[in-house]
């Protein structure tokens, strides 16, 4: 066995070697009391020279399991998925399943792309949460008809029969709105993401909600609503709002747009809390350490992971287990941005 | 029909054609009638007939799926990268997935082998600080998977790496603040057991002593691991010494927290002390006053990298290892501009 290639050595190719049976070497591999030490010991040390390794594929084509979890997430650069992902892996590992990650960047184009990969790598379920891109959904549907359990998290999906796990951003939307009612402020402005996304409308929803409830009223264009939920959406779109000086309250639904709606207010040499409060929402570090401060909501991003693979493993290792909806609750934290001296 | 994947031969016994017949009818091979190929697709689409991708994978050795090994997710940086990566992957029809080793040394092995048993074509890592063997990295090049490191790459493993100039980089910052004006200039930096804060330090350590300046024990501060919160602790003294007039930051976060504390004990940025900070994360420019900062070709390593595996992925027999050095850019903002 003077030519052996890299990395492709069989079982066959350590039992010619040591002039032994392949059942032999198979069972000396496995630690088989029946096979003798010495022998056990030559095939292992053989098997390590040549980095002899099962084919794995091979034997999940047997198996049919590859203990591996798909995830698919819109946006890499997000605190609270990064929260999710890490909740997901933790409970996933613990149970000896490993976890890969496709990115779909906000794109329908790439999340049917991702799931194809997903679909073609045989991951035994996936966690999905969708672009803001998506309306159609065939490429999630294929995996259910596959018998491949999904869990929707955060942005679900209308699917019928599949678990998921939600925010209860309507709650946490009014929540927020009743603090700065609360603190006295009566024109209260919604600054908001994607139009297309159910959690914005939830948001939007528990906005107008609080207001209603407090007998406030709100105008047209004090509701904005931002394509994306960064920084610079955020400063654009609430240039005109924040000069026509009309509102003393406003509730971002990221604190990216919270930072940016921020910029607008300072440049007009208007004061936070003090002229204008805000809320943001997520609690992402640069609303803890930007001056002033800003209050937000903040999402139980951890716990959102690790109950989405417990209820994922669940069903992969019971197809018939029922489905299951779970809704997390949120926490409002209070900071400078909605604080009065 | 039973809810288990469809195959070929459940497509033939229906139609009552033969196996190659249907085989060849869903690649819309001429050779078959247009009536029977109809027929054949008409069916596949009903029953979501799907080819089995790994068994197709196993007879051809092909995932066209490249993997990529990161330490950190939230990471401005490292998403720059992925986002250079995945361009050039999709633009040449691979896909991307993912593995997090979140600075462990035990998730980046068991990383790897999801992703040797996943068949991946090609792999791209940065290692984990904790990652001291890699013989999980050699497991790929054993079996002809090749490698591309970058920015925490590993030398032990032959490879293409891709690097950042963090020597010139560090050099760089600290001789704006000389042209600012500063001479008593402290350094607060990340992990020194980081080949990449060890160069940004000797950077810093070059400038001064080309301009003829010293530096003192106090003013120079390692943290252990460069975060937000550790600066605020690592930083507190440095910040209180009323002798330095420039700081330059291994990252922004620290750079932050530095400038918190100078807030803290009274101190006007940039009129009493100068501050650069490295890796222009969105806070470095959000912050006011804004932080002036390194910035990294992220994207650009990331194409790079991926344009150098796709290579080896599709030339196995001609690689040659390669080492790219990147260069940087400093972005000059308020809390330097005296």
């Amino acid at each position: 066995m003077s030519i052996i290639k890299k990395g492709s050595v069989t079982i066959k190719d350590i039992a010619q070697e040591l002039n032994i049976s392949t059942s032999t070497v198979s069972r000396a591999l496995a630690d088989n009391p029946l096979v003798k030490p010495a022998t056990k010991a030559a095939v292992k040390e053989l098997a390590k020279k040549y980095h002899y390794q099962p084919n794995f594929t091979a034997l999940s084509l047997r198996s049919n399991k590859t203990n591996t979890i798909g995830i698919i997430i819109p946006q890499i650069v997000h605190e609270f998925f990064a929260l999710v992902i890490r909740g997901i892996e933790d409970y996933a590992y613990s149970q000896g399943y490993n976890v890969i990650i496709c990115s779909s960047h906000e794109s329908y184009e790439r999340e049917v792309l991702d799931a194809k990969a997903l679909l073609s790598g045989r991951v035994d379920g996936l966690l999905a949460c969708i672009s803001r891109d998506t309306n159609d959904l065939a490429h999630f549907i294929e995996f259910k008809e596959r018998g491949i359990p999904i869990v929707f998290f955060d942005r679900t999906s209308d699917i019928s029969e599949t678990s998921k796990v939600e925010i209860d951003d309507y709650n946490a939307a009014y929540q927020a709105v009743k603090h700065l009612i609360d603190i006295g402020r009566k024109s209260i402005a919604y600054v908001g993401g994607s139009k297309n996304l159910n959690i914005n409308k939830d948001r939007l929803a528990g906005y107008s909600k609080a207001l209603s409830e407090a007998g406030l009223k709100t105008q047209k264009d004090w509701i904005v609503h931002c394509e994306a939920e960064d920084f610079e959406s955020g400063k654009e779109s609430t240039t005109d709002l924040i000069k026509k000086n009309e509102i003393d309250g406003l509730f971002a639904s990221t604190d990216m747009l919270a930072v940016g709606a921020i910029k607008n207010m300072k440049a007009q040499g208007l004061q936070i809390p003090k002229d204008i409060a805000v809320v943001g929402f997520s609690n992402w570090s640069i609303s803890s350490l930007y001056e002033p401060s800003i209050s937000t909501v903040d999402q139980p991003g951890y716990e959102m992971g690790l109950k989405a693979s417990e209820i994922l493993i669940r069903h992969i290792n019971n197809p018939d287990e029922k489905n299951e909806s779970v809704i997390l609750q949120t926490e409002l934290i209070i900071r400078e941005s909605s604080t009065l001296v | 029909m039973k809810n288990a994947p469809v195959t070929i031969k459940d497509i033939a016994k229906e139609l009552e054609v033969s196996i190659s017949t249907v085989s060849r009818a869903l690649a819309d091979n001429p050779l078959v009638k247009a009536s029977t190929r109809k027929a054949v697709q008409d069916l596949a689409k009903k029953y979501n007939y799907s080819p089995n991708f790994t068994a197709l994978s196993l007879k051809n050795n092909k995932t066209n799926t490249i993997g990529i090994i990161i330490p950190q997710l939230v990471h401005e940086f490292f998403a720059s990268v992925i986002r250079g990566i995945e361009d050039v992957a999709y633009s040449q029809k691979y896909n991307v997935i993912i593995c997090s080793s979140n600075e462990s040394y035990e998730r980046e092995v068991s990383d790897s082998k999801a992703l040797i048993n996943g068949r991946i074509d090609g792999l791209l890592a940065c290692m984990s600080k904790e990652t001291k063997n890699y013989e999980h990295f050699i497991d790929f090049t054993d079996r002809g998977i090749p490698i591309v490191f970058f920015d925490c790459v590993c030398k032990a493993v032959e490879s293409h790496k891709i690097l950042i100039d963090d020597f010139d980089a560090g050099y760089r910052a600290t001789k704006h603040l000389i042209s600012q004006g500063c001479e008593n200039i402290a350094y607060l930096g990340g992990p020194f057991s980081l080949q990449i804060n060890q160069n940004r330090y000797a950077g810093y350590i070059k400038a001064l002593s080309e301009s003829g300046l010293n530096t003192d024990d106090q003013w120079i501060v390692h943290c252990e691991t460069g975060s937000f919160e550790d600066g605020l602790v690592s930083s507190k003294e440095l910040t209180g010494l009323d002798s330095i007039d420039g700081l330059f930051a291994g990252t922004d976060m620290l750079a932050l927290s530095a400038i918190k504390n100078f807030k803290a004990a009274g101190k006007s940025i940039p009129r009493d002390v100068a501050v650069i900070g490295f890796s222009n994360w969105s806070i470095s420019s959000l912050y006011e006053p804004s932080i002036s900062t390194v910035d990294q070709p992220g994207y650009e390593m990331g194409t790079k990298a991926a344009e150098l595996l796709l290579k080896d992925i599709k030339n196995p027999y001609v690689m040659k290892p390669e080492t790219h050095i990147l260069q940087t850019n400093i972005i000059v903002r308020d809390s330097s501009s005296k």
